[in-house]
């Protein structure tokens, strides 16, 4: 890093600034698209310029390979239009396939070259190392080099969204981009670049390329969106990181309860954090005129784990949804397997019905999480927190009948407020549970924590240790008021989804609206967590 | 319609704006940040106009301690100031030097310089010591150059806006709200009576052998740090190039077997200073002349307590007075007034301290002694007297 331009820095809002004053100053309003991408490479070039050959490079192949694709197409449509009377069925039939072959191929180039990138660069020393343990477990004397490797910044989020891009173009949903600087900003477009969220090129690009003028009203919600995003990065996830880096640094030394209570403030601060930061780069892209997608919506209120997961970063679960899911799911494997057993003895009986009907979509949804926890970290702990979260939704598929006996039994009425409570509490906890292999150091630790929770709660104990983690009372009061801030706005937008709380406050009087953001940065300006003083934290979803 | 959604809409971006810049100021210049001693000398030193005062003290705690620009004015009638912090840098030398030739035109300037003393180099990254000087010195070409040339990345906003640096005092609340009052109080006064002196009570007992006695018959030097020697030849070139009246004082100390090595480099540091034709004031060597008092004129090793103060104020202003030829100052805007009453208030002061001190005994320093500067405390005392 050239120098600090974190979201959160003071660079980093001179850098939007500048940026914004160039940009709605721009005479040329054809081109108004070039300071984005001007911007985006400073950007870029700041915070990770060593490694700029890497997004350069993924563009490069994303931009010639979408052409390939497009042409290819193109061809075989021209081809099957020159030979539409000449050409037998079965003819139009076979070139059609070879056709899809071809451009499946040129596909998948991109998609190994570039995730092939990704994997090496974040895998290569993990499966390294774990095969090490394999060969001197069997007592082999042969070991695979690890390598010093670095990641360049946001290689998940840019190469997700360029390959999406690819298969969309593959898919022809998307006419391919004939200028390779717009799909330079595509790919690099600085709200998103660091942690997302994962955009779709329909959705996303002809936004970059339009010019937009300033509008008032558009900059007020873009710098309260970047205000709330500071407030919950600053104030709380900053501020809940102290402790947990506490925690973490000395792990095997807390008990049980301390070791619960970290987890509990983990899921504050990963929410406070990763959507904070979401907040911020939705803010900065709104001002200019672009909206970029909402990754959150409101998860913790999700009444089951595949819910949670439709509301947690839900750019990445429609990616994942739309380029992993639906194909291996809607592969010819999966549903022959599901045919096979519909046709088999077991089929034949109710269970193996329902069994045979949805064992796709939960294998599916096994392997998709299996990724998912992949894609967190080359570390077991991050595998075992995707098996964690696959297992569950592949229980709930394939038991789903048998929880709907046993509700109908107890006489549950679905919709009562108490059964929608013990549903929220129920997958908070399978959540949290997940989230114990992020906290823990390793595996073995998450496991050892699990244990601890059923075998080591002491609140004695708690109590010496809760003023060790290097928080105040005063820091524990500004996280409870924290969380009863997100938690009155979450219940606010939950209740009124079709609008945003900031349209809403529009309709409020101006003295109150006034109080409301003087009090909110002057708060982030004397309870932040920022400068010499505190040690602020990196964005959690930065790593991945 | 539409012109008047622009003025209402103006007016309302200003008024917040307007509002958030208020904050922001309040924030800045009291409630969230570091306030002391230093807050008020410098701030006395800055609404100081220029021409005002004719000798500036620069230099390290010494030189708050061990010298009463009160006291010197009603005896001898020139008007001083010191621009000094604790255990300030050599850097911080010569950016004080630099503000005060900016800000002032002082018939002569003494330095004071025990930051080129150490040893090590420790003392010039020390946050603390470091803070404690540039967060006083208000925003101008010399800082700003200073701030360059010594930060980089996030800690330079730290020294332009010291918000980010201090904003987690909020903790520090609520005794920081009696330290905000005493500086609201202050700059409503308009007036630091003080000038900038700092007094603590008591005698000290000293521990360790004295070498006081043995170093007055002898003369023995000891190489400088080499950065230390060179950042004290750029300050000297900086006096020659800027044609500065300057004078260099080595106040009295009680020099021990640790502070031995710094008296010899001190010594060293005379005959650098003689090689720029400057003057050496080492009283460190010479402490016999002021008539100092090893046994009752000391709070600790390195610095005067209030007895120690008016000797070495005598003695020094003496000097200034024939040898300097600093005469009486000519007031010309109505500042005697505020000279006489600073005059008035350290008498009391010092009467009040000789009360404590008068019957005590040299003793170990306690852990947290009586002390008197510029606040609202030692006013309502003196006030009271």
């Amino acid at each position: 890093m050239l120098f600090n331009i974190t979201y959160t820095s003071l660079n980093f809002i001179f850098f939007v600034l500048g940026t914004m004053l160039v940009y709605f100053l721009f005479p040329a309003k054809k081109y108004k698209w070039t300071v984005l991408l001007a911007a985006s490479l400073f950007f870029y070039a700041v915070a990770g310029y060593k490694f700029a050959f890497f997004i350069l490079f993924t563009t490069a192949t994303t931009y010639l390979i979408g052409l390939w694709l497009e042409r290819v197409a193109a061809n075989a449509k021209k081809r099957l239009k020159e030979n539409k009377t000449a050409w037998s069925r079965d003819e139009k039939k076979a070139y059609k396939n070879k056709i899809k072959i071809q451009k499946r191929l040129i596909m998948t180039l991109a998609l190994v070259v570039n995730f092939g990138i990704l994997a090496f660069l974040k895998y290569y020393n993990f499966f390294a190392g774990s095969l090490n343990d394999l060969l001197g477990g069997f007592g082999f004397g042969f070991s695979v080099p690890t390598l010093t490797l670095f990641l360049p910044l946001g290689i998940s989020f840019y190469t997700f969204q360029s390959m999406g891009y690819i298969v969309d173009v593959y898919r022809e949903k998307t006419d391919a981009q004939k200028n390779p600087f717009k799909l330079l900003l595509f790919v690099s477009f600085f709200p998103q670049i660091v942690q997302g969220p994962i955009s779709i090129y329909d959705q996303l690009a002809h936004q970059l390329f339009e010019p937009h003028d300033f509008d008032f009203t558009r900059m007020k919600h873009g710098m309260e969106l970047i205000l709330w995003g500071f407030c919950k990065k600053l104030l709380i996830a900053d501020r809940a990181a102290i402790a947990i880096n506490t925690v973490t640094a000395d792990y095997g030394a807390f008990g049980g309860t301390t070791l619960t209570f970290t987890v509990l403030l983990y899921a504050l601060q990963l929410y406070a954090d990763f959507s904070g930061g979401i907040d911020i780069s939705r803010g900065v892209a709104e001002i200019f005129g672009i909206n970029m997608i909402d990754n959150f919506k409101r998860p913790y209120f999700s009444r089951s784990i595949n819910e949670y997961w439709r509301r947690w970063h839900i750019s990445l679960g429609a990616w994942l949804k739309n380029y992993l899911f639906y194909p291996v799911a809607m592969s010819n494997v999966f549903l022959n397997a599901g045919k096979k057993m519909k046709n088999s003895r077991f089929g034949k009986t109710a269970a193996g019905a329902h069994v045979s009907k949805v064992l796709p979509t939960a294998v599916a949804s096994l392997i998709v999480f299996l990724i998912v926890g992949i894609w967190h970290g080359a570390d077991w702990k991050y595998v075992a927190f995707g098996v964690w979260n696959g297992m569950i939704i592949m229980l709930s598929i394939l038991l789903q009948p048998l929880f709907d006996s046993w509700t109908e039994k107890l006489h549950i009425r679905r919709t009562s407020a108490w059964f929608i409570v013990f549903q929220i509490l129920r997958t908070f906890i399978v959540v949290l549970v997940g989230y114990v292999f992020d906290v823990a150091p390793s595996f073995g630790d998450g496991m050892a924590t699990i244990g601890k929770f059923f075998t080591n709660q002491n609140f004695g104990i708690f109590g010496e240790e809760l003023g060790t983690l290097g928080l105040w009372g005063s820091d524990y009061l500004i996280l409870l008021i924290g969380i009863a801030v997100i938690f009155t706005c979450s219940v606010i937008q939950e209740r009124h989804p079709g609008t945003t709380i900031r349209a809403m406050l529009d309709q409020k009087p101006f003295i109150l609206r006034f109080a409301l953001l003087y009090f909110g940065i002057v708060s982030v300006l004397i309870f932040g967590i920022y400068g010499s003083g505190y040690n602020a934290a990196d964005f959690v979803y930065m790593q991945f | 319609m539409k012109k008047k959604t622009y003025i209402t809409r103006t007016v309302k971006v200003a008024c917040f704006l307007l509002t958030m810049l208020l904050t922001l100021s309040f924030l800045q210049g009291y409630a969230l940040r570091r306030l002391d001693h230093h807050t008020s000398r410098f701030k006395g030193y800055y609404r100081q106009p220029n021409g005002a005062v004719d000798v500036v003290l620069l230099g390290a705690s010494e030189v708050y301690t061990g010298f009463s620009a009160a006291h010197a004015y009603e005896k001898f009638g020139f008007t001083s100031y010191p621009y000094a912090s604790e255990s300030i840098t050599a850097d911080g030398t010569l950016l004080a030097l630099k503000e005060i030739v900016r800000t002032q035109s002082p018939k002569l300037v003494i330095i004071e310089p025990n930051a080129y003393l150490y040893k090590r180099e420790k003392n010039e990254t020390n946050d603390a010591h470091i803070h404690k000087l540039v967060d006083n010195v208000p925003l101008s070409s010399c800082k700003w150059d200073y701030i360059r040339s010594h930060t980089q990345g996030d800690e330079t906003y730290e020294y332009l806006f010291p918000l980010i640096k201090y904003h987690g005092m909020w903790a520090d609340y609520p005794r920081q709200g009696k330290k905000v009052l005493n500086a609201i109080v202050q700059d409503v006064r308009g007036a630091f009576y003080l000038k900038g002196f700092r007094t603590t009570v008591g005698k000290f007992l000293a521990k360790e052998k004295v070498l006081n006695q043995q170093i007055l018959t002898e003369n023995k030097t000891e190489k400088l740090n080499p950065n230390f020697e060179k950042k004290l030849r750029s300050l000297l070139d900086y006096c020659k190039a800027q044609k500065l009246n300057v004078v260099f004082l080595r106040t009295p100390h009680l020099v021990i077997k640790d502070t031995y090595g710094r008296y010899k480099r001190s010594c060293r540091a005379a005959e650098i200073v003689a090689e720029y034709g400057y003057d050496y004031l080492n009283l460190e060597h010479e402490w016999d002349k002021t008539g100092i008092d090893l046994q009752n004129d000391f709070y600790n090793y390195d610095h005067l307590n209030i007895y120690g103060t008016m000797k070495l104020t005598d003695y020094l202003g003496n000097i200034l007075q024939t040898k300097y030829n600093i005469g009486k100052h000519t007031f010309s805007d109505g500042q005697q007034e505020e000279w006489d009453t600073s005059a008035k208030y350290f008498n009391r002061l010092y009467r009040h301290c000789d009360e404590l001190m008068r019957h005590t005994k040299p003793a170990v320093p306690e852990e947290d002694p009586i002390r008197f500067d510029e606040d609202i405390d030692t006013f309502r005392m003196l006030d009271q007297q």
